[in-house]
């Protein structure tokens, strides 16, 4: 009997581009709203790639890092907005940062 | 209808899973006309008021409008602006109810296109937009008490009154509107699924589907307020996908309350696969290949064995009963389906008849018939030349054949 074996092909490219989308969203959580749109991207993508009653690994790494490059986008621009707020208005910091 | 909330969801992204780039891609045809048209109408606007004014400054008592050499007064541009309003409203119109189509398709199993938005507009696209200006004129009546009361209270400077009212008014007619929208939340479906229907009809049926089942429409409505949220922050990007999910889980409840949801959503891919047997080539699952049936003889019946369509028969005949050993040696036989058949060899050797009835043996089928005739065995003179019969075939068989060396 001849036996033609086809390894199995993981076609969830949805979860693959979560995850990708998630990873960059850390990366770019420190920019301009980077993290927050990259990582609610990530977020949806993961959710919509659920085509069985489980998540994909891949959905969860994208699930995890969207929701943490949001967290980390949200606080970078709490961070910022702290900063321009708490700043002199002759336009220095007192670390000598300009924020104009 | 006896589906969860998550498994409607769960259908739909089964149903979009292969899709995902035509439905999108046609989300982009959408936008990108829907823009063209903007484009057109904002340039007509912004030619009349920029032209139009610098007219009017230049005391000039007829309005002309000079746009790309064109010369044209604001009267005719009005009525072009019209038009172009018009066209616009009715093409949005009908490549939405083409989107409701795609999804309908792909919850249905059936493969979605992107010219399937531009399907109303070849199938009674006069009813849609009935319907449409219907619905948009029973909306302005029901806001003609807020209008009129909106005037008689800046006419009569009291507007305390026009204020009560005003609230019990937004909140009966929000209730009325949830109760209207959710009982008649399948019409659209429904026509879209059978554009033959009347108008009525369907709201009836839509009417029917929806019994007891608008509470559950309208949690499923409000369970997509999380995701919307989502793609509200990822700045609009998210709703490429959202939009369409949100659609066709709207579709798989519609196919659900007729009882029609395809079997194959109700299967994860994995089941769909262990239930399908054998996948198919490059379908990502294992896959057990059974090699073409061998045809011709089986080893096991003492007979050479033949693979794939071309038998080659060696050996030849086994000995009949009567002792004959019959070699046929190097025989071909091609097969392809049909049934080869050699008729009878009509042996007489040494006092002795030897008829072999054949082989018959197909090439799909590891069925190997030998077909013999009952041997008559009677007494004949020494010496009987063999006779072949006229029928034979000189390329299946051979034609050297060997006379049998002994005698029993």
């Amino acid at each position: 009997m001849n036996e033609q074996t086809v390894h199995p092909k993981d076609d969830n490219s949805m979860a693959l581009v979560s995850m990708i989308v998630g990873i960059i969203s850390i990366v770019t959580s420190c920019c301009c709203c980077g993290g927050v749109i990259l990582g609610s991207l990530a977020v949806v993508l993961a959710c919509l790639s659920r085509v069985e009653t489980y998540f994909d690994r891949r959905a969860k790494i994208g699930l995890a890092c969207g929701i943490i490059g949001m967290v980390l986008g949200i606080a970078a621009g709490f961070v910022i907005l702290l900063l321009i707020a708490s700043a002199p208005s002759h336009g220095f910091s007192g670390s000598g940062f300009y924020f104009y | 209808m006896d589906i969860k909330r998550s498994d409607l969801k769960l259908y739909a992204r089964r149903a979009l899973k292969g899709c995902w780039g035509t439905i999108i891609g046609a989300t982009l045809v959408y936008m990108a006309i829907s823009y063209l048209f903007l484009i057109a109408l904002e340039s007509v606007m912004l030619a009349m008021l920029g032209n139009g004014i610098r007219t009017l400054l230049g005391g000039a008592v007829t309005i002309q409008v000079q746009t790309a050499g064109v010369t044209a007064s604001v009267g005719m541009l009005l009525v072009i602006l019209a038009v172009l309003y018009f066209v616009y409203l009715v093409v949005i119109l009908l490549m939405s109810v083409g989107y409701q189509r795609l999804y309908l398709d792909a919850a249905s199993g059936q493969k979605a296109k992107i010219s399937t938005l531009f399907w109303a507009f070849s199938h009674k696209p006069w009813k849609f937009i009935l319907i449409s200006v219907l619905v948009a004129l029973l909306a302005w009546i029901t806001l003609l008490p807020v209008y009129v009361l909106a005037i008689a209270s800046a006419l009569t400077g009291r507007g305390s009154f026009a204020m009560v009212f005003l609230f019990v008014y937004y909140v009966i007619m929000i209730i009325v509107y949830a109760y209207v929208l959710l009982t008649f939340s399948q019409f659209y479906l429904i026509l879209v699924e059978d554009p033959e229907k009347g108008i009525f009809e369907a709201l009836s049926e839509s009417h029917a589907l929806m019994k007891g089942k608008r509470g559950s429409y309208f949690v499923l409505c409000l369970s997509f307020l999380g995701i919307a949220l989502l793609g509200l922050l990822s700045g609009g990007l998210a709703m490429l996908w959202i939009s369409p999910y949100m659609g066709c889980t709207f579709a798989v409840f519609y196919l659900a309350l007729k009882g029609a949801v395809p079997e194959k959503l109700r299967l994860s891919p994995a089941q769909t696969a262990a239930a399908s047997g054998p996948a198919y080539p490059g379908g990502g699952y294992y896959r057990e290949v059974t090699p073409p049936q061998q045809s011709g003889y089986s080893p096991a019946s003492g007979y050479p064995a033949g693979g794939g369509y071309q038998q080659t028969q060696q050996g030849g005949y086994q000995a009949q009963p009567g002792g004959y050993q019959a070699q046929q040696g190097g025989q071909q036989t091609q097969q392809s389906g049909y049934q080869a058949r050699q008729d009878a060899y009509q042996m007489q050797q040494g006092g002795y008849q030897a008829q072999q009835g054949g082989y018959s043996y197909q090439s799909q089928q590891d069925t190997y018939q030998p077909q013999q005739a009952p041997i008559s065995q009677e007494p004949a003179s020494q010496g009987t030349k063999l006779e072949e019969p006229e029928n034979r075939n000189p390329e299946n068989g051979n034609p050297e054949y060997e006379t049998p060396s002994e005698n029993p």
